[in-house]
């Protein structure tokens, strides 16, 4: 795979997508090279049709992965918000006790749920766009953000209002 | 992070790359032609892109990228850095090869001191693109530092700090990758200035004079390309080296050229032009250094 030319192509919207949510150039920096370097590793992955699709999913979970590594919460309700869902799989889990109860039900990719709700909440993209980037049904992309709403205890909704 | 149109800033990113299906496609097309904002919030993503590649180059992030790779590799996979660099970036061979173009052709050959004849670098000639065009064109504008990476690593010979420009020198492109270890030499064309300097700073901060080696004044200059006396050894500090050469018609003190330098916010960007007074020219010359030199 010839990174320099994937760089060339996707770089920037990856950078974009990174800065977005870190809000710090260096972080972001960093973890852009760690997207590419994942990409790197599973090479095969993309002979999608549109590989921006899986960079930007990429990008959204490592950059949820530094959030959260972070171990401080942000100033404003929007990155509290992605903070919450950056933490969502770990530390909120824990604390409620459910982890065994949705290991099951997000046995098959256990990020995807924090990266969707990135998508719909944060984005804006709509419960069928979110459906269609994550390659799942629109009702399978709604149970997932109620169950994942209901365990950040109204945060999300309190959000949306605003 | 909201949202204000109906359009998304990911299906603006996938637009820009051509990744949309092409119902959403021609959406999107008809979109443009209607909303002035949608055509702004795109035009802001094309200059962002620039800018994105400005400051991080792809040849450079690449290196980054693949010695991330390679430091998460088996020890057995592992190759020569440079030869890495080489298989990964054959493009900058030709960025490189059009860079040498303009020391063939200019300045004067009578006004080329011995040094800087004996290792001006072999060239194949090639139809440049017009970006590089303009590159050579900027670069015979005014005062310039030109940069070679010196083969003396590669013939065994010991290096202990700064030492003797050798011959089998290739001439860098800005932008280009070093590592700790490398051999830096330093050329100059002054363009007609009488006075200058030449210093440089590195990812960790630390200034080093290269021309002259100390006094409070810049220092007369030649004509013509000229070749600093000795070449400059790479250290392990991280992300980039910046070399300045400040330069002006008459004589000036050297010392807030230093100060300023010594004053930069240092971090893993490269640091913009100095803050000088119109009387003075800068040309500023940026080495990236690989990943692995933090």
């Amino acid at each position: 795979m010839d990174v320099e030319a994937l760089y060339r192509e996707y770089g920037p919207m990856v950078m974009r997508r990174c800065r977005q949510l870190l809000k710090d150039e260096d972080e972001a920096l960093d973890v852009m090279q760690d997207v590419f370097v994942q990409v790197l590793r599973r090479g095969d992955r993309l002979n999608d049709q549109y590989p921006s699709s899986l960079l930007y999913r990429i990008a959204t979970n490592l950059s949820l992965n530094r959030i959260r590594d972070r171990r401080r919460r942000p100033e404003t309700a929007n990155d509290d918000l992605v903070y919450r869902l950056a933490i969502f799989d770990e530390n909120t889990l824990d604390q409620l006790g459910a982890a065994a109860v949705l290991e099951a039900l997000f046995a098959r990719e256990q990020v995807s749920t924090r990266t969707m709700a990135t998508l719909h909440y944060v984005d804006g993209l709509t419960l069928e766009e979110t459906a269609s980037e994550m390659g799942m049904s629109v009702s399978g992309v709604r149970k997932r953000l109620r169950t994942l709403r209901a365990h950040l205890q109204g945060l999300i909704d309190e959000t949306e209002t605003v | 992070m909201r949202r204000s149109t109906p359009i998304a800033d990911w299906r603006l990113e996938r637009y820009l790359l051509k990744e949309l299906p092409q119902n959403e496609w021609q959406q999107i097309e008809v979109l443009l032609s209607q909303d002035e904002q949608l055509r702004a919030r795109l035009d802001a993503l094309r200059r962002e892109d620039e800018l994105v590649h400005e400051r991080y180059p792809a040849a450079w992030m690449a290196r980054q990228i693949e010695t991330r790779v390679d430091a998460s590799q088996p020890q057995a996979h592992k190759k020569g850095e440079w030869s890495l660099w080489w298989r990964w970036s054959p493009a900058v061979a030709i960025v490189l090869t059009l860079a040498a173009l303009p020391m063939l052709q200019s300045p004067d050959p009578s006004t080329v001191s011995p040094a800087a004849t004996r290792i001006a670098p072999a060239a194949t000639r090639t139809v440049p693109s017009p970006r590089l065009r303009e590159q050579v064109r900027i670069k015979g504008d005014g005062p310039r530092l030109l940069l070679h990476r010196s083969a003396g690593t590669e013939t065994g010979m010991s290096v202990t700090g700064n030492r003797k420009a050798a011959a089998g020198s290739t001439l860098l492109e800005k932008g280009a990758v070093a590592a700790e270890g490398d051999l830096v030499m330093i050329q100059y064309d002054a363009a007609g200035a009488n006075y200058g300097l030449i210093v440089s700073v590195d990812g960790s901060g630390v200034l080093t004079r290269h021309y002259p080696l100390e006094g409070q004044q810049a220092v007369s200059l030649g004509h013509g390309v000229v070749a600093l006396e000795y070449a400059y050894e790479l250290d392990a500090a991280p992300h980039w080296e910046c070399f300045y050469l400040v330069t002006s018609d008459t004589a000036f003190d050297s010392e807030p050229i230093l100060a300023s330098i010594e004053s930069m916010v240092i971090g893993p960007m490269p640091p913009t032009t100095l803050p000088l007074s119109d009387a003075l020219q800068q040309n500023q010359w940026i080495l990236l250094k690989e990943a692995g030199g933090q």
